[in-house]
């Protein structure tokens, strides 16, 4: 049984259907990549498996409970995090209290998780008290992922959490995604630096036009000619 | 320097009301018109409690923010609680705001008459200071209250989970969500926190001059432009926005009618979204 399941998913916005029946799983402690072309419905999918948008038809399951139609507040109560691709910070709220925000359900104590953050993430030790929005590009990423942490999730969504980001600094998060990976935190990942993100992965998938378009092992994917030459950049 | 000490005073009462209305336009996203009626409210309440019931001063205010509060959450939940579930946009939801606006100004006309009313307080002569400048007790107890609740604002804001809840919904609100806060409920505190915000401005703007049911509407302007220069959602901002309009509008007395007082606060708003839209402290163009 997957830990994660969307299976059949048809969204969008509005009237505009995004997602014509995709299925995606992402099994215990795996990591899985979402690779495909701007406006392919990468995000969509995100959004939708976390209850950002209602599925219009098909299902999420979750350890094999139907959690098609949860709310983003009820999901994130199962075990599940996810750091969008956008606006992924509180940018007035200083680092801890960020990370306090990523606690914000636990009623118990999280030192243990902040201090395992901060030892994730050393660069963010030093700004604790300082305003996120006025940090770097990579700290702000660092900033949302360690939010994410805070729940010791079983599984984390992760969307471009390498945007913007300078390559040395991208390949930096790509390899703590890999340590937490490591810690046996599933994880789905949308990268456009998606030749780095499947070598990382145990699987992935080609998502072009709202549709599965390839699916396998990343060495597969990775070797496929056609992938290569559409989706990875030649 | 009389004017400065009048602008002290009127930055005052504008930061202690701009601190609610930051809060609520940002978590709400749009402008609440309604906020000048909550205004009048606070101060009619307290008006009512004081000189009619002839509780103590405090006391009334208390019961005033309260009451006020209850009634806030009450229009919440019957107009823009099922809007919000509805998906409707800040257009929507603004003209919804100004019908509220103009509702509760006529049930202020409906209940209380039309006619100046006043606090029933002992008249003081003014403290003379230094300078030739005069400053009555009520306005030194206007300027200590609003620090003093600022101060408590402030601890609220920062020192709780809720009041830290509510910094983060203002910032984002889908990120709010996906964090597991129930954002219905800090909407319900936010507006009792405007009730407070609103309840304290409206009181000491009644303390200082005297109330009529268009009070409210007339501070509604600089309030928006302390909002606008603070940048939307930053309470911090908010009070300095509120001072520097203040000590702006009083200031150019001076040498200007008096009259000419809401366009300085206008002028400032228009020169904030032409040059810095995202206010003083925000970040980016
Ligand atoms: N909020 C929205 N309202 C309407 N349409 C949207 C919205 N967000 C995205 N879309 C449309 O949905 C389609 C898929 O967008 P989506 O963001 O899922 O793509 P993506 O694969 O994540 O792309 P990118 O690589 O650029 O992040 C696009 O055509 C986009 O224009
Ligand atoms: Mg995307």
């Amino acid at each position: 049984m997957p830990l994660l399941e969307a299976k059949d998913v048809v969204s969008g916005y509005g009237k505009v259907e995004i997602l014509h029946d995709v299925s995606v799983h992402v099994d215990e402690e795996e990591m899985v990549s979402i690779i495909g072309p701007n406006g392919s419905g990468k995000s969509t999918l995100m959004k939708t498996i976390f209850g950002l948008l209602n599925a219009w038809e098909g299902e999420v399951n979750f350890e094999g409970r139907d959690i098609t139609g949860f709310k983003p507040n009820e999901i994130v109560r199962e075990g599940l995090c996810y750091v969008p691709q956008e606006s992924n910070i509180f940018p007035t709220l200083t680092v801890e209290e960020n990370l306090d925000m990523g606690a914000f359900i636990r009623t118990d104590d999280y030192s243990e998780e902040l201090q395992n953050v901060y030892e994730l993430f050393p660069a963010l030790t030093k700004k604790k008290d300082q305003q996120v929005g006025n940090l770097s590009g990579g700290q702000q990423q660092m900033v949302a992922m360690g939010s994410a942490l805070m729940l010791n999730p079983s599984i984390l969504l992760l969307d471009e959490p390498t945007a913007g980001l300078a390559p040395n600094l991208a390949q930096m998060i790509l390899e703590r995604i890999k340590d937490i990976n490591d810690t046996g935190v599933a994880i789905l990942i949308v990268e456009q630096n998606a030749r780095e993100a499947l070598k990382l992965s145990n699987r992935g998938y080609v998502l072009a036009m709202g549709k599965n378009k390839f699916t396998g092992k990343s060495d597969d994917l990775l070797d496929n000619e056609e992938v290569g030459k559409l989706y990875l950049g030649g | 320097m009389q004017l400065l000490a009048n602008g002290i005073i009127m930055g005052a009462i504008i930061s202690v009301g701009a601190v609610g209305l930051t809060l609520v336009s940002r978590i709400l996203h749009f402008f609440y018109f309604g906020y000048a009626g909550m205004l009048v409210f606070g101060a009619y309440f307290t008006l009512t409690f004081f000189n009619f019931v002839e509780l103590p001063l405090v006391v009334s205010l208390l019961l005033s923010i309260g009451l006020l509060a209850a009634l806030a959450i009450a229009i919440d939940r019957l107009t823009f609680k099922s809007l919000r579930s509805r998906g409707t946009g800040p257009f929507g939801m603004m003209v919804v705001g100004i019908g509220l606006e103009l509702l509760l100004r006529s049930s202020v006309r409906l209940i209380w008459g039309s006619d100046v009313m006043r606090f029933e307080l002992p008249i003081k002569r003014a403290l003379v200071f230094p300078f030739d400048v005069r400053i009555t007790t009520n306005q030194l107890i206007i300027i200590g209250a609003s620090l003093l609740l600022m101060y408590l604002l402030h601890l609220f804001l920062d020192m709780t989970k809720i009041g830290k809840a509510m910094r983060a919904t203002a910032d984002n609100i889908e990120l709010a969500k996906v964090k597991g806060i129930d954002t219905e409920k800090v909407i319900m505190w936010t507006w009792g926190l405007a009730a407070i915000s609103a309840g304290a401005a409206g009181f000491f703007l009644a303390l200082d001059t005297r109330l009529v049911p268009i009070m409210g509407w007339k501070l509604l302007l600089p309030l928006f432009a302390a909002v606008i220069l603070g940048g939307v959602g930053n309470p911090y901002g908010a009070v300095v926005g509120g001072m520097v309009i203040g000590l702006s509008q009083e200031i150019s007395a001076g040498f200007m009618a008096p009259s000419y007082k809401p366009a300085v606060a206008f002028v400032i708003m228009t020169l904030t979204l032409l040059v810095k839209p995202s206010g003083l402290f925000g970040r980016g163009g």
